[in-house]
């Protein structure tokens, strides 16, 4: 049932959204954001659920919990990242929007840059 | 949480821009202008504590 | 529950009601400026007509109404009578400044009673006459002016002490 609420909540927000925007576009940019931060954590907790099962398979595995820590870190970065820029480009701001895409991945790329080092280590080492 | 926060920041807009019509209309163009920045203060307050909120809980989840 | 109800329509009730006082002294203005007229213009009957003392004159024109602006002419004339002393203009500036703060008449309006106390009680019968009717001229211009403000402003001050009300309420709901 929790889909159901979800949707009655956007339709609110966008009924609401409508009739605010024509007369307050800057208070209209504000109820998208809030609507979206609630249908994330209408959400949220079910999210919660699936990382702990992902780290529970992980150390069933004997996968080393750093890197799935780095990979679940990445995810977040990269939703965060997603949320801004769509509220960006919503308010018609898509340079803004491209440059908190490019923050993300640069950031992205630096975080995973000691595992691509052992990687390469380990390539380099198999290599005579 | 939900649908109070949203009918909050619309009625807060509503008001916001009746107060504007009115101040406007009866040639008082600062204090119209000042009321639309104090309809924004505070509902960019609010939108500020519940990102507050969405930041904390993607840490807390992505185990930062 | 209930006690947040109750609390934000007394909340909203204040707004509304100081909303209302705010307008009521723009409408009251114009009334107060009539009175006063009216009352300086039976001074001037009483004045060209009888020939009575200043301070009992006074205190006769102010007795012809209750309302407030009338107790500028009975201060002032009770002080020129139990004052032996002082001059007529200082004892209607004193009446002036103690009672404009009961009233609804503005900064303008108390400049334009002080200086037509300036002049009372210092000439003869004609000058004094013609003084009153000089100051009856711009209490009209004076009244004139308050109409148009109180039709600009009585509605707006309701409107937003009605939507002020209402925006605290939702702010603090």
């Amino acid at each position: 049932m929790d889909i159901i609420q979800i949707t009655g909540l956007a339709v609110i927000a966008i009924a609401l959204i409508n009739v605010i925007k024509p007369q307050r576009p800057e208070l209209g940019i504000m109820l998208s954001i809030i609507t979206g931060i609630i249908i994330f954590m209408f959400v949220a907790s079910k999210i919660t659920i699936v990382v702990s099962y992902i780290n529970n398979f992980a150390e069933k595995a004997n996968v080393n919990t750093v890197h799935l820590s780095l990979l679940l870190k990445i995810i977040g970065i990269s939703y965060i990242a997603e949320f801004a820029s769509e509220i960006c480009k919503d308010a018609g701001e898509s340079a803004i929007a491209s440059k908190v895409e490019l923050a993300a991945k640069v950031i992205i790329v630096a975080m995973s840059m000691p595992i691509v080092g052992s990687l390469l280590d380990l390539i380099v080492r198999i290599m005579p | 949480m939900s649908v109070d926060i949203l009918f909050k920041i619309a009625a807060i807009g509503i008001i916001v821009s009746i107060l504007n019509l009115v101040l406007k209309h009866s040639g008082r163009e600062e204090q119209a202008m000042l009321t639309t920045l104090i309809g924004l203060v505070i509902v960019l307050m609010i939108v500020a504590k519940e990102l507050n909120n969405l930041f904390n809980a993607v840490k807390t989840m992505f185990n930062f | 529950m209930f006690l947040k109800i109750l609390s934000m329509l007394i909340v909203l009730f204040c707004a509304a009601f100081a909303g209302y006082m705010k307008s009521k002294t723009f409408a009251i203005r114009p009334q107060q400026l009539r009175e006063l007229q009216m009352l300086l213009e039976l001074m001037l009957n009483d004045l060209t007509y009888m020939s009575t003392l200043l301070s009992d004159l006074l205190i006769s024109t102010g007795s012809r109404t209750n309302s407030q602006v009338g107790m500028f002419f009975t201060k002032a004339g009770e002080t020129l009578k139990f004052n032996k002393g002082i001059r007529a203009s200082k004892a209607w500036e004193k009446a002036v400044v103690e009672n404009i703060g009961y009233t609804c008449l503005d900064e303008e309006d108390k400049i334009i009673l002080i200086n037509f106390g300036l002049n009372i009680g210092n000439s003869d019968i004609e000058g004094q006459a013609r003084n009153i009717k000089a100051v009856l001229q711009q209490l009209k211009m004076q009244e004139h002016k308050a109409e148009e403000i109180r039709r600009k402003n009585e509605l707006l001050y309701k409107k937003i002490g009605v939507l002020a009300g209402l925006a605290a309420v939702i702010i603090l709901i």
